[in-house]
């Protein structure tokens, strides 16, 4: 049984180091708190994620992430992956917190999670000219919904904390003699040009109690960001993706062959905790010109479809730790061919803002990578460059 | 926590109108409005509001309306804001606009804007 290695500790190790070492601009910059291990369809469809059941979860409006596929520290990644969700990156402004919330609406739910992915990889260690290059489309039908207990507790706590927070500044302003001041001055002048000065220095000094008063109550709005609004029970969602496969990527682009393509469905439900999610898989795939390796021969070039059907469970106790388990079960729908089976399982850990550490643990298909059923070990650092940065890919 | 603050002279066209009150808030973000009339409070509202009558234009006259708005970035979608309040009278012949557009720069930060209006 063959392990393979994808991702050395040296690798996680120095990255670790590295991300200590950013600068504060950087991560201002972007957001790194959504960042997950690749799943996206391009990705499944490349064979370069290490899940195949997508889990539920809202779409980032652009994310990128590099899947570092090799165990020298000088050699640039070559694997990357890019979701965008066209909703919130091109019409986010008018997508208010009702309309985010509302699950009925099965158009705004396709809508506003309707995520397109792209992802590239090398396939040959020997050559970056091998390139693959995979692109998919997944939406939800149901995304789930927040629960009706969790979001009106935090609306009321935010409704509380605003309006002590109101009564505070306001208090603190009517007790400011010179705010007063300032303020008869605005109210009796005539002149534009005092008028404009006065209006800004009324500004100035509210902005400045608001900070004072912030300061004094910062310690509230911690609480409220601990509340999570996250969708919980059924959910429904649709993915296709398709996968090229270009022999010589720099100097023919003619050189290429479909490698796989398919479609399918995830479906399943998550407990009102958010910890527990079950979720079930029928997908239909169709391989071309794939390499498949029986027990007693190598076939370089075999075209053949399957219908995968599979289970995965999800525990997610604590935000940055998760443990999943899934298993797939492959019937071969060409006549001459064995079913197979997969199962992985996965657990990853939120190792600091921008770094996911996961590690795999599993049985690949029998025929598709090697001669036997391949075990699989993956250790994966993922970083990644988040969402909605400004553009700097 | 970012904070923005606008000070306006509202000038009345017609004292027999309402004094009308829209918030919209892009991405997601929720919103809670507090509308206070000389420092009492009128209503306080989540979410979007289209429409809402503060009151009178007659009854406002002399006094100070202030709308005070805190948002949150709090979904996984987009940490950007883009809220805008306006005040305008049920006419539309007088109004007053504030906008705030941009993203959090930590998961949870609230944004706090205080629109006052001396209306005359």
């Amino acid at each position: 049984m063959m392990k393979k290695i994808l991702f050395s500790t040296a690798i996680l190790l120095s990255s670790l180091t590295m991300a200590q070492t950013e600068s504060k601009d950087s991560v201002q910059e972007f957001n790194f708190n959504l960042l997950e291990t690749p799943s996206d369809p391009a990705f499944i469809i490349m064979g370069n994620s290490n899940t195949e059941i997508e889990e539920p979860s809202d779409v980032s409006a652009l994310k990128t992430s590099i899947l570092n596929a090799t165990d020298n520290l000088s050699e640039f990644p070559g694997n990357y992956a890019l979701s965008i969700a066209p909703a919130w990156l091109i019409k986010g402004d008018a997508i208010s917190y009702d309309e985010y919330l509302n699950n009925s609406k099965v158009v705004d739910n396709i809508w506003q999670s309707l995520q397109l992915s792209f992802g590239t990889s090398t396939f040959e260690e020997s050559s970056e000219n091998y390139r693959r290059l995979g692109g998919g489309v997944k939406f939800s039908i149901y995304r789930g919904s927040v629960n009706e207990g969790l979001q009106n507790k935090y609306e009321s706590y935010f409704q509380n904390f605003h309006a002590g927070f109101v009564k505070t500044r306001d208090s603190l302003l009517r007790s400011d003699s010179l705010y007063q001041k300032t303020k008869k001055q605005f109210l009796a002048t005539d002149d534009p040009v005092l008028e404009k000065q006065l209006e800004l220095k009324l500004e100035e000094m509210r902005e400045k109690v608001t900070d004072e008063v912030y300061e004094m109550k910062k310690q509230k709005v911690e609480e409220l960001g601990n509340i999570k609004l996250e969708r919980t029970g059924f959910f429904w969602d649709i993915a296709a993706a398709g996968a090229w496969n270009f022999y010589d990527f720099t100097n023919d682009i003619d050189s290429s062959d479909i490698y796989r393509w398919g479609g399918w469905t995830n479906f399943g439900w998550r407990d009102s905790a958010a910890q527990n999610s079950f979720i079930g898989m029928v997908r239909y795939l169709s391989f071309t010109n794939d390499p498949f390796i029986t027990p007693t021969e190598v076939i370089d070039s075999l075209d053949y479809e399957s219908l995968d059907l599979g289970l995965k469970y999800v525990w997610n106790p604590i935000a940055k730790f998760k443990i999943s388990g899934e298993g797939i079960y492959r019937l071969m729908l060409n006549e001459d061919m064995e079913h197979t089976y997969r199962f992985m399982v996965n657990v990853s850990y939120d190792v600091g803002k921008n770094q996911i550490v996961n590690l795999a643990l599993g049985r690949n298909f029998e025929g598709v990578y090697t001669r036997e059923a391949e075990g699989l070990i993956y250790l994966g650092y993922v970083i990644g460059f988040g969402n909605e940065c400004k553009l700097k890919l | 926590m970012k904070n923005k603050s606008e000070v306006k002279k509202f000038r009345i066209s017609n004292p027999q109108s309402d004094v009308l009150l829209d918030v919209n808030s892009g991405f997601g973000q929720p919103t809670d409005t507090i509308v206070t009339v000389d420092g009492e409070k009128i209503f306080q509202e989540f979410g979007a509001i289209k429409g809402k009558s503060i009151g009178k234009a007659s009854g406002l006259e002399g006094k100070e309306v202030n709308i005070h708005l805190m948002a949150q970035d709090k979904n996984d979608n987009s940490d950007n804001f883009d809220i805008v309040i306006k005040v305008y009278e049920e006419n539309d012949n007088t109004s007053a606009e504030m906008e705030y557009k941009g993203k959090a720069s930590e998961e949870g930060e609230v944004v706090i804007l205080d629109f006052l209006l001396f209306v005359i």
